[in-house]
């Protein structure tokens, strides 16, 4: 029986394999389209860039002269240099010095080398913050500049708040099911596919009324709000990206720290923590980035002083758009290309393979 | 094994008494904050909604709640509104049903014709543009669709065009940008849905004598199925409530109703109107997709009837 089948479904088994013996037209039309489509995703991208060095005075119109002008007009050059710089060296001692201490020492703590990279990447961050005065010197087009930093606060702070409340839900999902599963998976399904126009014109008159109940007032305050809108949906992504992590690995570990004696906060600490250590990281940097893009909640909750960069935009767009815009939107652009690298790579570390990552980023 | 469970049974009482807490503990905080950031807020757009507009209200809301009337619905559904309710749902549903023709062959491309490397850097090549700021690719169909742009003067040049390239401003190129949009949430769910399929199922349809076509039909297109849901709830409904499309390309003749509820909440500040209009979008979201799951339903009920195979009686 199965010798019979072996040689009929061996070449069907691996499509690749049987390429090599006979060109496949289905699969040569399949690339074909795939090539198509991937151009078609990334042409308009690719023209943004290109007229960020746009020589004229618009962002749709290109002037036939390349030109860093307009790279110019949204950053002082000196003071964004140094700032890199600074970024690139502290970056370098703090992952580079571990490494050489290994080498010439023969080993390591293991806790230095794990925390190295990111110590180095908070401390780059806070001593550019001090240094720049909230990172405002960079920016020569304040405007523009104010915009780009609220963006990264409101993305920060909601990202804090996603990874916060989001980690702690995705574990107890996985280790503490219970009759309130079935109606918080359903909450969170809700939050995931309810239309963002509904979230925002409904948190816009929420924070108005509670803003004015006693001792609840910060709730009104654009950046507040903003955190709170962003961390909606931001959380909910983190919940099952957790919740996924921790369900693919059975609780013995958890177990056995309990019966050895483990309270269960140091098990959460010594066990629980690490083993969805990069499930927080990758839901984290995700929500990062979902944040930073987010404009529909954003334009409808942001105050005057707290627009973010698709808020700016957004209000701009009446009038013409300057090719600063895109020079923002490269950097912002660039940013997110890093931190899903970084989503990638630490999924991949943690044994996932590029399908698991695809299944990951949307949240299945 | 065995004495694992007599131990972790032995210890389970003593464990349960440790954690102590009820099992949502660990929830808790997110239950807090979802109820009062997502379940309040939405239940007072739904009494906004039979509220009357009150731009002097104490309560900082320009909302009367004092008495209940379906004005807003009866106002909802003048002829403005309803045009672009229609509007909004034609385009939403031509935009998703494109996004799976384009998505679908894509999707099944990535998940079985290519090697495990090729598939890596494919996926990243469609997840990265799909993360990309919204905004900023919405944007970006600015420069290949202004009327004075390079690629109308070009096409001009060639003589495909007569005068200058008129999308912008119009319902095409909002028809454009929402397909290219939400493209890479329907190729995702649909790889991942494909890439899930046990290879022993397509691989026993060919050995049991079936061609390609039917194989796709019968055995991976209906197992695609979770897939095709899911991508369909990751574009349709967030293309019903965008405002951001029509906004930068749309113009008066490409309006959606996200941009009209926003305007109600930003401009006019008619917020019952605007919340009467939010809870009609979510009703005709909601009656869309019920459609879809019948007619899909019925379809296939349909072909198992039809496609049903009585096997003969065998003596055993």
């Amino acid at each position: 029986m199965t010798a019979a089948i072996a040689p009929t479904s061996a070449p069907s088994s691996t499509p690749v394999q049987r390429l090599k013996q006979r060109p496949d037209p289905i699969r040569i039309a399949m690339a074909v389209w795939t090539t198509l489509v991937l151009l078609f995703m990334f042409i308009p991208i690719a023209l943004v860039v290109l007229h960020s060095f746009n020589k004229g005075g618009s962002f749709s119109i290109w002037s036939n002269a390349t030109s860093t002008k307009w790279w110019g007009e949204l950053f002082f050059a000196d003071e964004t240099w140094s700032l890199v710089v600074r970024f690139v060296v502290i970056m370098v001692l703090f992952l580079g010095v571990p490494k050489l201490v290994k080498r010439v020492n023969g080993g390591i703590n293991r806790h230095v080398e794990r925390w190295a990279g990111v110590t180095g990447f908070v401390v780059a961050l806070v001593l550019n913050w001090i240094l720049t005065n909230g990172y405002r010197d960079i920016f020569r087009n304040a405007g523009l500049g104010d915009a780009m930093r609220n963006s990264f606060i409101a993305a920060f702070g909601a990202t804090l708040i996603a990874v916060l409340i989001g980690g702690l839900a995705g574990v107890g999902l996985a280790r503490r099911p219970g009759w309130w599963t079935g109606p918080f998976m359903a909450v969170l399904f809700l939050i995931l596919v309810t239309p963002e126009i509904m979230d925002g014109i409904a948190l816009l008159g929420w924070f108005v009324r509670i803003g004015q109940l006693p001792g609840l007032g910060f709730f009104d305050e654009g950046m507040v709000r903003l955190w709170v809108g962003q961390s909606l949906y931001s959380s909910a992504v983190v919940t099952l990206i957790v919740r996924a992590r921790l369900a693919g690995l059975d609780d013995a570990l958890e177990e056995a720290a309990a019966d050895l004696g483990a309270t269960p906060s140091r098990a959460f600490r010594q066990i629980t923590l690490p083993l969805i250590s990069s499930a927080l990281v990758a839901g984290g940097l995700l929500s990062f980035t979902l944040c930073l893009d987010n404009t529909i909640i954003s334009s409808l909750v942001s105050t005057a002083g707290s627009s973010t960069y698709p808020v700016f935009v957004l209000g701009a767009i009446k009038s013409t758009i300057k090719p600063s815009v895109g020079v923002a939107a490269v950097v912002l652009f660039a940013m997110t290309i890093a931190a899903l690298a970084f989503v990638a790579v630490v999924l991949r570390r943690s044994g996932d393979s590029s399908s698991q990552i695809a299944a990951t980023m949307t949240g299945s | 094994m065995a004495i694992a469970q007599v131990s972790s049974g032995a210890i389970g009482p003593d464990k349960d008494r440790k954690w102590g807490a009820p099992k949502w503990v660990l929830a808790a905080p997110s239950i807090v904050w979802y109820a009062a950031f997502f379940v309040v807020p939405i239940v007072f757009i739904v009494l906004y909604s039979f509220g009357t507009k009150n731009a002097a209200s104490t309560s900082g809301v320009p909302v009367d709640l004092g008495s209940f009337s379906l004005q807003n619905y009866q106002d909802a559904f003048s002829d403005v509104f309803f045009k672009t309710f229609r509007a909004t749902i034609r385009i939403a549903v031509t935009a998703t049903v494109l996004c799976s023709l384009i998505g679908l062959p894509v999707a099944y491309f990535l998940a079985f014709k290519v090697s495990e490397k090729w598939r890596a850097i494919l996926l990243a090549m469609i997840i990265v543009p799909s993360f990309t700021s919204f905004l900023i690719r919405t944007l970006a169909w600015r420069i290949p669709l202004a009327p004075n742009g390079t690629l109308s003067k070009w096409l001009q040049d060639w003589g495909v065009l007569d005068g200058p390239i008129q999308l912008l401003e119009t319902q095409t190129a909002v028809q454009i940008a929402l397909v290219y949009n939400y493209l890479g949430f329907m190729i995702l769910p649909l790889f991942v849905a494909l890439d899930r399929i046990e290879p022993g199922l397509r691989e026993a349809s060919k050995d049991l004598g079936a061609g390609r076509l039917t194989t796709f039909m019968r055995v991976t297109f209906p197992l695609a199925g979770p897939g095709i849901a899911a991508g369909v709830l990751l574009t349709f409904i967030p293309m019903c409530g965008d405002f951001v499309t029509a906004t930068v390309l749309g113009g008066a003749d490409g309006n959606m109703i996200g941009a009209m509820i926003d305007s109600q909440f930003k401009g006019a500040q008619d917020w019952p109107l605007g919340s009467a209009m939010a809870v009609m979008m979510i009703g005709a979201v909601l009656l869309v997709l019920g459609i879809g799951y019948v007619v899909v339903s019925i379809v296939r009920l349909v072909l198992r009837r039809m496609r049903s195979v009585t096997l003969p009686e065998v003596a055993r």
